[in-house]
């Protein structure tokens, strides 16, 4: 009970009984100054000098940083010093270009038989590495894969008999334009002709709407292979 | 005196739920450093205590910040909100088992929440980790324990209000508020994408802005000037830095998104708020530092006001430092790295508990009426808190300064300088190593107070069963107390 000075004694402590407030005198002093501060201006109302340029200093900044940065309250301005982002040509409604994955859609149409590494099967299906019928002008290309073909037909020097399906009804255009593209930009198979757009597919399918499967003298005839 | 028959009266109407308060959030203290100090040792060696799920990084991280907040924090602020919003309405406490319940079902709530986080049922949201079954209880005791400050407010002796009361009543009023929304929008009406974000900031900023900081800022402002007997210098500016610090803080947590995927004008918004909060902070530090500035000896003399006024001290640097960091230049450095964490310690610990130290050193002999046993304990307390928390916060700031300058330094073509990563983390080692000697440090100041706690209570129960017989003998029965509690 006895220690020394730091031990808070409340019993018979004479440093505490003197300097220390009753709660009432605390309540009734603070009371006193804020009437007075409040009153006829004689109490001591005046803020620290240094501190109304501090708070005037505050307001500034606030005004000049908020008109600056906060960008009109535009919900799609992200970056304070940068243009407003924009949500994509698709949720605009624009015409938005779909990369579709010629190598998946060969996959899934065509490796059963062009198989995977695009040499086909000696005698029925033709390969599609380094073939002339490949390479050049894309029509005959497309013609076959969305017409098929019947009968025989030479390619690099083999001749091959067999049917190769129609796509037309399988497959949309950009599809289509995919896969050719694929076949005929592989670096992998030799060949490295022009990409094939979707308009060029739409064109040609309505150029070459028919009922039956072609046959490879009709398509020489139409497209004939390069030299 | 009748003010100190009164005085002694709240006292007694205090003393249980208090007791409750103040054990507990000891209790809740000392469990929170040593998750604190495993979280540590394990930032440095990963490998400690790794091959129980229950002790790995992620549950002690949160169950440490877990216990520190609402363990600590909560039942700290409650019992000494209450007790000055009792003193100042000089008035008792009305029902004061109404309390005892709000505290133990808040208790409840605490170890069930820390106890879920350690089982592994934490949600991912900081300072929110507690699981669906702890944070119902949690909110509705706080409400009780709300509503029960709002009565013993409502009910004060008629006369002047202190500024203290409307900060503890503001920090009970605002918990409830802040807690329940986040838990709305937060898990049980999702808000949608980055509003998650936004809202978890907002908490977290509020928590600590809205809740911790009244309680102490209103537990300094009833201590400063009742020990030192002078009234606070300038204390018609008080309600102004109340009503500026409520209308700014709570805006403020939205710069700690500088960069992140929000729109432009929530972030600036956000850092003016943080910016603008220097005016309530320069209104506290010229009513704290200003009243205290020419008696400095007497501050080093007093157990309570030397937690006090270091707790002040912290409050006013610590606000300073949020300024900085919140700006967008300095945000892009500081920003996930120590400097963040370090600037909440300095909030957390460095201010509001060292002001609860100083508070429960004034409060304590008051509720038992009986004087702290040991002076040398209260010094180490004092000096290990001191040292420690001041050798974290260097730790933590420096660290993570020279980590962010590190991540960001571009060269002249864009590249960046440090290119290492795993480096730049090998960099911070000791510093964390700092930071565990720190934590070692504030502990064995925790266990001298705790130590000196205990040893009170034992005097107590030993003072109060010689009373109760000398009380039996005495006719008149309320006469036991050799002096009641005068100030």
């Amino acid at each position: 009970m006895s220690d020394t000075k730091p031990t808070d004694s409340n019993q018979s402590s004479e440093l505490a009984g003197k300097s220390r407030m009753t709660d009432d005198t605390l309540l009734e002093t603070h009371t006193r100054t804020f009437a007075k501060a409040e009153g006829n201006g004689e109490g001591n109302l005046s803020i620290p000098i240094i501190a109304t340029a501090v708070f005037t200093l505050l307001f500034v900044f606030g005004g000049i940083y908020h008109s600056r940065y906060s960008a009109d309250y535009d919900p799609m301005v992200f970056n304070p010093e940068g243009a407003p982002a924009s949500l994509g040509p698709a949720a605009e409604g624009g015409g938005i270009e779909v990369k579709l994955d010629g190598e998946k859609l060969y996959k899934r149409n065509c490796v059963a038989c062009h198989q995977a590494d695009g040499q086909g099967l000696p005698g029925a299906f033709p390969p599609l590495v380094g073939s002339a019928w490949v390479r050049g002008e894309p029509d005959r290309m497309v013609a076959i894969m969305l017409n098929g073909l019947s009968g025989s037909i030479e390619v690099a020097g083999n001749t091959y008999n067999s049917i190769m399906t129609p796509f037309s009804a399988l497959l949309d255009d950009d599809e289509i334009a995919a896969i050719a593209t694929y076949v005929r930009s592989n670096p992998d198979w030799g060949n490295n002709a022009d990409r094939v757009s979707t308009e060029k597919v739409t064109e040609l399918r309505s150029a070459h709407e028919r009922g039956n499967a072609w046959k490879a003298e009709e398509i020489l005839e139409l497209f004939p292979l390069d030299q | 005196m009748p003010s100190e028959s009164k005085s002694s009266e709240i006292d007694r109407s205090m003393k249980l739920p208090g007791l409750l308060f103040l054990l507990s959030a000891v209790a809740w203290l000392l469990t929170g450093t040593v998750f604190a100090l495993l979280t540590s040792i394990k930032s440095t060696f990963p490998g400690f205590l790794a091959n129980c799920e229950c002790l790995t990084y992620g549950h002690i991280s949160a169950a440490g910040s877990n216990s520190i907040l609402y363990g600590w924090g909560g039942n700290a602020l409650f019992g000494v909100g209450l007790w000055i919003l009792a003193r100042l309405g000089r008035r008792p406490i009305p029902m004061p088992v109404m309390l005892l319940i709000g505290g133990v079902f808040w208790n409840i709530a605490v170890t069930l929440g820390v106890g879920g986080i350690i089982i592994g049922d934490m949600t991912s949201v900081m300072w929110l980790e507690m699981p669906s079954y702890a944070t119902t209880i949690l909110a509705i005791s706080s409400i009780l324990i709300g509503v029960w400050g709002t009565l013993v407010y409502r009910y004060r002796q008629p006369g002047p209000v202190y500024i203290s009361q409307l900060y503890i009543l503001a920090a009970l009023f605002w918990f409830p508020w802040i807690y329940i929304t986040a838990q709305i929008f937060l898990f049980y009406l999702p808000a949608r994408g980055v509003v998650q974000v936004v809202t978890n900031w907002w908490y977290a900023h509020n928590l600590l802005g809205l809740w911790l900081a009244p309680a102490g800022l209103g537990a300094a402002y009833y201590l400063i000037p009742k020990i030192l007997g002078r009234p606070v210098h300038s204390y018609y500016l008080a309600t102004v830095g109340f009503w500026s610090l409520a209308l700014f803080v709570g805006w403020g947590g939205m710069s700690n998104l500088v960069g992140g995927p929000v729109p432009a004008w929530l972030v600036t918004v956000g850092i003016v708020a943080s910016v603008a909060t220097l005016l309530p902070v320069l209104i506290i530090a010229i009513n704290h530092h200003l009243t205290v500035m020419d008696s400095f000896d007497r501050v080093a003399a007093d157990p309570s006001l030397r937690f006090v006024v270091f707790g002040t001290i912290s409050f006013t640097l610590a606000s300073l430092i949020g300024c900085v960091l919140s700006l967008r230049s300095v945000s892009e450095i500081s920003q996930f790295t120590t400097v963040m964490e370090g600037n909440s310690q300095h909030f957390v610990y460095a201010f509001f508990t060292m002001i609860m130290f100083g508070a429960f050193y004034f409060m304590m002999p008051r509720i038992l009426n009986c004087s702290w046993p040991s002076g040398k304990l209260i010094q180490c307390h004092f000096w290990c808190s001191a040292i420690g928390i001041t050798l974290m916060l260097i730790a933590l700031y420096g660290s993570g300064w020279i980590q962010g300058t590190q991540m960001t330094a571009i060269g002249a073509y864009g590249d960046p300088v440090h290119g290492d990563f795993l480096q730049i983390v090998q960099n911070t080692i000791p510093w964390l190593h700092a930071r565990t000697a720190s934590i070692l440090l504030i502990s064995i100041g925790q266990l001298a107070f705790a130590a000196n706690i205990l040893w009170m209570l034992v005097e107590a129960a030993r003072s109060c069963y010689c009373g109760m017989i000398g009380a039996a003998k005495d006719a008149q029965g309320e006469k036991f107390l050799p002096e009641t509690a005068a100030s």
